[in-house]
């Protein structure tokens, strides 16, 4: 335990850092332009990040575990279009249930490849988001699909407020809080930690590595449904190609948070920061009214220069 | 006999490939005319010349993710600078551009010590944001006969872009195989550790395999170029360095670098390819090929594992 007190302290100075990124990114925007400091822009910045948060509280637990998920850009679009056709066809309850449904089952099988079978991650969850794509366009035959009835309160979930603050947004909140805390609290959480470290070390003492491997792509899937439930009620309709690269700005969320890659290390709180810092700039260079490309180019020098100050920290650390 | 069954044991892509084929030749019958044959190779030169970059980098134990935006970028500068500078200009700026990606990959994962993971994603965004800023989002067609001319040529029954491919890939198969760069390559892939104490210099290894691949994936970007005539911002985004990746990793080569060879990388891109071409001999609708893709990405590394493990089991060693 006195050795977990240490690491939290570390990581908590480490995600403060991070944050301080962000403000400084936030203010240079704002002393751009000022209609960036406004309160309806700082809750559209937190509207925006609900779907990456959400996606990388999930995929944060993938990597902990020592795999990539890549096929939840396609998921997104899958479950997208699911949520609209079913609200349709079987009514608000029905079609949340069926689409997280959807989500876990696409979990449990990328879970069965990656954690059962031991393929290689990266290309089995490549195959799984072509698999998901093509569903996709089957089941909407590659059209826009909109909703009958645009009043129903299940819209509320992607366009309602709770006085200024969007539905959305405390969704995510509490999403991030009960992922940070099963990660944090639980037996499970540090199960996932320690697979991720080393999984033969796990097998001899007695945890089943390869059930924990597949539950953390369930619970990739299982958030990529509720995101996806999110961003198709706030334009009650869905795109085919909705989720097209979103896997990319998910992981970049989780890189900049400052997780290991190989496994074993990693923070929901950190990923939040680090979607918050997508979202700034997102939504900062379209309103400095430049093309978004110059986003991309700003992403690039933002991860490099973080995990280039990360690894010197660490250097030092290692020094004393 | 005994030898031909050990030689498909230790090169268990090679049956899935054949297996493949007669599927395909069951599916539809003029799948195995000659000038079908020759077409799939000529459709997937391109990909096969930058899996030819990938490999060295997989070999070596790393990947390269900014491919697909590179080729974006070094397309769009091949045909956007021909009216001002001329096509041999053209070509070589763009190659240049790759290089220097190449360069400055190498030297942070090599050097710097960054994961490739993080900086090669980095690397796929800023080029991402290039390939639309510089031609202001647009599509670029290219002004010069000469260049569109080499993309679509053909020699024989095989376009100029096909024989590139073949010189390359035996370049490519003496480089890993009768230099020391190849050697350090495959060691420093084993195991980097037990490399750098044998006296090899491994982060120079490293770098040397970024930077190759940098410039194979320029140079793919200008090929495409040639071959459409014309540059689009979107060309590679978002799944083509994973098209890539997989071709290699299909044919056998292990992503954990240290195994595999040139030869693997051919019969992983043939066996992407083949798919495509059966899907669209076949007029399939296009999700019918985005699902048998991704279907067969998972079935082929089911059935390496099957194999690999009967090669385990029966004692032969990789």
């Amino acid at each position: 335990m006195e050795q977990n007190k240490k690491m939290g302290v570390g990581g908590f100075l480490k995600s403060q850092a991070l944050l301080m990124v962000g403000i400084i990114i936030f203010i240079i925007f704002g002393l751009l332009q000022h209609s960036f400091f406004t309160t309806a822009n700082i809750v559209n910045i937190f509207r925006q990040i609900a779907v990456i948060a959400i996606m990388g509280a999930g995929m944060t637990y993938a990597i902990i575990g020592g795999n990539f998920d890549l096929s939840v850009g396609s998921l997104l679009s899958l479950c997208g279009s699911v949520v609209i056709v079913t609200t349709n066809q079987v009514g608000q309850v029905g079609s949340v249930l069926i689409t997280i449904l959807v989500g876990c089952l696409s979990g449990v099988l990328c879970g069965y490849l990656c954690g059962y079978l031991h393929l290689n991650s990266m290309v089995a969850t490549l195959g799984m988001m072509n698999v998901l794509q093509a569903l996709t366009l089957m089941y909407t035959k590659g059209q826009f699909v909109s909703l009958d009835n645009s009043d129903l309160p299940i819209v509320g979930l992607g366009q309602g407020n709770v006085g200024i603050v969007p539905i959305s947004v405390i969704i995510m909140a509490i999403f991030c809080v009960v992922f940070a805390i099963i990660l944090k609290r639980t037996v499970f959480g540090h199960h996932v930690k320690a697979v991720g470290t080393n999984p033969e070390t796990c097998r001899y003492s007695g945890i089943n590595d390869n059930r924990i491997v597949m539950l953390t792509f369930v619970i990739s899937g299982f958030s990529t449904a509720v995101a996806a439930i999110l961003l198709a009620m706030r334009g009650a309709g869905a795109q085919p190609t909705m989720g097209l690269g979103y896997e990319f700005d998910v992981i970049t969320a989780v890189i900049l948070g400052g997780a290991d890659l190989n496994g074993g290390e990693g923070s929901i709180y950190r990923t939040f920061v680090g979607a918050l810092i997508i979202g700034i700039m997102k939504t900062g260079f379209v309103i400095l009214g430049m093309s978004v490309y110059y986003q991309y180019v700003a992403e690039c020098v933002i991860i490099l220069l973080a995990v280039y100050m990360d690894i010197r920290a660490s250097r030092k650390g290692v020094k004393k | 006999m005994k030898k031909v069954t050990k030689f498909l044991s230790v090169n268990t892509s090679i049956p899935i490939l054949i297996g493949i084929m007669i599927i395909a030749t069951i599916l539809d019958v003029s799948f195995m005319a000659p000038g079908n044959l020759f077409n799939v190779f000529n459709q997937n030169a391109i990909k096969g010349i930058m899996a030819i970059g990938m490999s060295f980098v997989i070999l070596n134990g790393f990947f390269d993710m900014s491919l697909c935006t590179l080729l974006s970028l070094t397309a769009a500068l091949a045909c956007g600078l021909q009216p001002k500078i001329g096509v041999a200009g053209a070509v070589l700026v763009a190659l240049l551009v790759g290089l220097i990606v190449g360069i400055i990959n190498g030297l942070l994962v090599a050097y710097v010590g960054i994961n490739a993971f993080v900086v090669t994603l980095a690397l796929m965004l800023g080029c991402r944001g290039f390939a639309y800023i510089y031609p202001d989002e647009q599509s670029i067609s290219a002004t010069s006969d000469a260049f569109r001319a080499f993309g679509t040529g053909k020699l024989g029954p095989l376009t100029y872009i096909s024989w590139l491919y073949i010189i390359g890939l035996l370049i490519a198969h003496y480089v890993l195989r009768y230099t020391s760069h190849g050697r350090n390559t495959y060691a420093a892939g084993g195991n980097a550790s037990a490399a750098e104490n044998a006296g090899i210099n491994v982060r120079k290894t490293i770098f040397i395999n970024f930077v190759i691949c940098g410039v194979l994936s320029g140079l793919g970007g200008i090929l495409y170029a040639a071959q459409n005539g014309a540059s689009t911002p979107a060309l590679g985004w978002p799944d083509m360095h994973m098209l890539v990746i997989a071709g290699v990793v299909l044919g056998g080569s292990k992503l954990s670098g240290g195994y595999g060879n040139i030869w693997y990388s051919l019969i992983g891109v043939m066996i992407l390819g083949v798919v495509n071409n059966i899907m669209s001999i076949t007029n399939a609708q296009p999700w019918v090929s985005t699902f048998c893709t991704g279907a067969i990405m998972i079935a082929v590394l089911i059935a390496d594992k099957f194999l690999s493990d009967a090669r385990a089991k029966a004692g032969l060693k990789n």
